[in-house]
């Protein structure tokens, strides 16, 4: 699905638009390029169609009209963390490897790889439901990076949990993304949330794309002070009028 | 979809499930020892009311009949619930399809099973009874008897999965027997339990209707019986022997609470483990 792609992009949609079977309308004409190694925010109020353009990309939907080419094999962290409760963590991260072809003993020492990396190494047997919000979508997101795939999604992964823990994820989703050189897509309602992570932040308003905002500031963000709220102020303005 | 939209067999298992799986000490001892003996001391009164007091409680002789009958009974039920525990998961799969499926086999399903099983014996009679297969008459009524409460609690339980487990399987390409085995199996399992847990009981209801055969056959002997629990409860309480009714009521009420105690109440807690947030 990658052919007629310029090199440096990874995704790019033209004139999509996704009509749902009861005639409600998710998305509708959007046209965007993604580069290889981009953090990128889609931002919008409820209902504005950011996850079905996040479903769309993650190829859980299809585009009724338009022109998409993305990535085959992605990988995706899900709002609620989406882990099965009758696995270990070891488990909900292994269990992304089975239909590859590897042994047993490297499934599951790629999968402590990354359980390790996000700081699990002592919950390794531990079920979802004994583990907090932040260690859960930490799960989440080792089992998004054991795939090892080009491009990550998030689809508000951090909207349940506080302030600190989302500071420290925030931390941590940067360190993957500069370690890995992944290509990041994350939806996210909080405008000083995209400000914080992504290079290019995509605002959709009544479905369609309505503003490309670009972020030069340097990371990390929060420490740019007023340079950054003025960033976040002038997004504000787009979103709310 | 909400649901107050769905049918009312599956908001009334969405109800019983609500219900905390774990007994407390107190429900267990109420369900188990009290309830059981408040059956067997009412069994005991009418018993000794209805002979002038004279009832002599020890039984002499039928142990080992009513231990076989039950015995015999339970492979019946096992059989027939085996075949429709298999029957459901597809059966429910289908109708959980789609909206559309649904909304036309739900209601078919919802008709079926509101059939009285006798409604049935013409091709009982039919399939069975005429190749002289008696065994699988009764099984034949059984499964009847039980595969609706696992299809519509299935119905209910494959609703319930969250749809981002079903979009993590899908980008995660965990598909085909993989998801069946690991994700949608796992994931409806407190449901298979609760409703094979009515089908059970069902089941035992309806042993009677299912071992004393030739009550529905026109022309029929007491050899077409099988025999069973029901059967012998049957012919007990006909020949007027008190003594084997009491003992194998008695032999019932306690292999019953053993099942509950040692497999449901065991499988309820186990399905805690399976439970969505």
């Amino acid at each position: 699905m990658q052919k007629n792609l310029n090199s440096t992009n990874l995704i790019s949609l033209s004139q999509v638009s996704k009509i749902h079977p009861d005639n409600s309308v998710g998305v509708k004409d959007i046209n965007f390029d993604i580069q290889r190694g981009e953090f990128i925010c889609i931002i919008g109020a409820s209902g504005s169609g950011k996850s079905t353009l996040l479903k769309l990309i993650a190829g859980l939907e299809t585009p009724t009209i338009g022109r998409l080419i993305k990535p085959e094999n992605v990988a995706m962290v899900f709002q609620s963390g989406a882990l099965l409760p009758w696995l270990t963590v070891l488990e909900n991260v292994s269990i992304v490897l089975a239909h590859h072809k590897l042994t047993k003993s490297q499934i599951r020492e790629t999968s402590l790889k990354y359980i390790k990396m996000m700081g699990l190494q002592d919950y390794v047997d531990k079920y979802p439901r004994m583990l907090s919000g932040g260690q859960r979508q930490r799960v989440g997101i080792a089992r998004a990076l054991v795939v090892d795939t080009e491009l990550l999604l998030l689809d508000e992964p951090f909207s349940a949990l506080d302030a600190q823990t989302t500071a420290e994820l925030h931390n941590d989703i940067l360190k993957i993304w500069q370690k890995t050189n992944k290509t990041i897509v994350m939806v996210s309602h909080l405008i000083e949330e995209a400000a914080t992570l992504a290079d290019r932040i995509i605002l959709l308003k009544n479905h369609t794309l309505a503003y490309i905002f670009n972020l030069s500031l340097p990371r990390p963000r929060q420490e740019q002070g007023e340079k950054f709220m003025s960033e976040v102020n002038k997004i504000k303005k787009k979103l709310f009028y | 979809m909400s649901d107050h939209n769905r049918s009312p067999h599956i908001r009334h298992y969405h109800r019983h499930l609500s219900i905390s799986y774990a007994m407390s000490l107190r429900q267990r001892l109420y369900s188990f020892v009290l309830v059981p003996l408040m059956i067997l001391v009412v069994a005991f009164l009418a018993i000794f009311i209805s002979t002038g007091f004279h009832y002599n409680i020890v039984p002499a002789i039928g142990v080992s009949l009513v231990v076989q009958a039950i015995f015999a009974t339970f492979i019946r039920l096992l059989i027939a619930y085996i075949l429709a525990l298999l029957i459901s998961i597809p059966l429910a799969l289908l109708i959980t399809r789609n909206d559309t499926i649904e909304r036309l086999l739900l209601p078919v399903f919802d008709i079926i099973q509101s059939i009285p099983v006798l409604a049935f014996f013409p091709i009982i009679i039919l399939v069975f009874i005429h190749s002289n297969f008696l065994s699988g008459a009764a099984i034949f009524i059984l499964f009847l008897s039980m595969i609706w409460n696992i299809v519509f609690s299935l119905v209910g339980g494959l609703r319930t999965i969250p749809g981002d487990i079903k979009a993590g399987a899908q980008v995660f390409h965990i598909t085909g027997w993989s998801y069946f085995t690991k994700v949608l199996i796992p994931g409806v399992m407190p449901y298979i339990i609760t409703g094979s847990l009515l089908a059970w009981a069902q089941g035992w209801n309806i042993v009677i209707v299912a071992e004393v055969l030739h009550t529905y056959i026109p022309g029929g002997t007491s050899n077409q019986d099988l025999f069973g629990i029901g059967s012998t409860l049957v012919n007990a309480s006909a020949q007027g022997d008190q003594q084997l009714f009491m003992l194998a009521i008695i032999c019932m009420v306690i292999w019953i609470g053993l099942l509950n105690f040692f497999v449901w109440q065991k499988l309820l807690t186990y399905a805690e483990k399976f439970k969505f947030d």
